[in-house]
């Protein structure tokens, strides 16, 4: 019989798994973000390339898609903080409110950074 | 096989190599986290307006040896964090572990590549003429 993670672990460990696949899964998507910028940012090496790219990544929909790197890097590094508290001995007992209230300071800092960027693609911040 | 040292008289069954890149895995996050909020910052809060970043401003930027060095940390960093990210992905879905030295191999040169086409990357910015016309 296959066993699969979401089998194989009992449901009071479920928050931990699904934060350790979030982590991978956001940990490869900027990987592959990273990839993609520095190709991006390389032609600076051709003259004049620089401006229109700029120009023509200023869309809407890709700063809707930045906001969603900008989620995926607030997750890593926020659970990842987690993760070095756990190495150091600390919070290893409260695995799962820390994970919940980092969570929420995520969404915060999310907000912030959304009425910083959303008037780029609406014309208007959300406070 | 080397072993990373004595735990209450036990060897640990864990290679140098493994130790190693466990801890700098650790400390590579907190470099980022430092080097990509500078980042991030500079180039998304703390500009005036919300056009297009231009190769001017950029060039402006990295005209200071503070920015090149800052630039220099985070792609070495961020390469060697990626990188050892995905060996550990690739490892927990039994993909290479029978041959971990050759991927580590390939890993080592995907990521030397890497550092030397980003640190290319930056000489037009530092010098302030592109490569190619």
């Amino acid at each position: 019989m296959k066993v699969t993670y979401s089998s194989a672990v009992p449901d009071k460990y479920k928050v931990g798994m699904w934060a350790f696949v979030l982590h991978r899964i956001s940990g490869l998507v900027i990987a592959l973000y990273g990839v993609a910028h520095l190709v991006v940012v390389s032609t600076a090496a051709v003259d004049g390339a620089f401006d229109r790219v700029m120009e023509a990544f200023h869309m809407p929909w890709v700063i809707a898609l930045e906001l969603l790197l900008i989620a995926a890097v607030l997750y890593h590094l926020l659970n990842g903080f987690r993760l070095l508290l756990f190495d150091i001995g600390v919070g290893v007992r409260q695995q799962k409110p820390l994970f919940w209230g980092l969570m929420g300071l995520g969404v915060v800092l999310m907000l912030f950074i959304a009425d910083a960027i959303l008037p780029l693609v609406l014309g208007r911040g959300i406070f | 096989m080397a072993v990373a040292g004595d735990v209450a008289g036990r060897k640990l069954p864990v290679r140098e190599t493994g130790v190693w890149a466990w801890a700098l895995q650790r400390l590579t996050a907190i470099l980022i986290a430092v080097f990509l909020s500078t980042h991030l910052w500079v180039l998304h809060f703390a500009r005036p307006g919300g056009g297009p970043v231009t190769l001017e401003e950029a060039r402006e930027r990295l005209s200071s040896p503070w920015y090149q060095t800052l630039y220099l940390l985070l792609l070495a960093t961020a390469i060697y964090h990626s990188l050892n990210g995905v060996r550990a992905v690739l490892l927990d879905l039994g993909i290479g572990v029978r041959s971990q030295r050759l991927m580590t191999g390939i890993l080592v040169a995907m990521g030397a590549i890497a550092f030397v086409y980003g640190a290319v990357a930056l000489v037009p910015y530092i010098t302030g003429q592109p490569l190619f016309r």
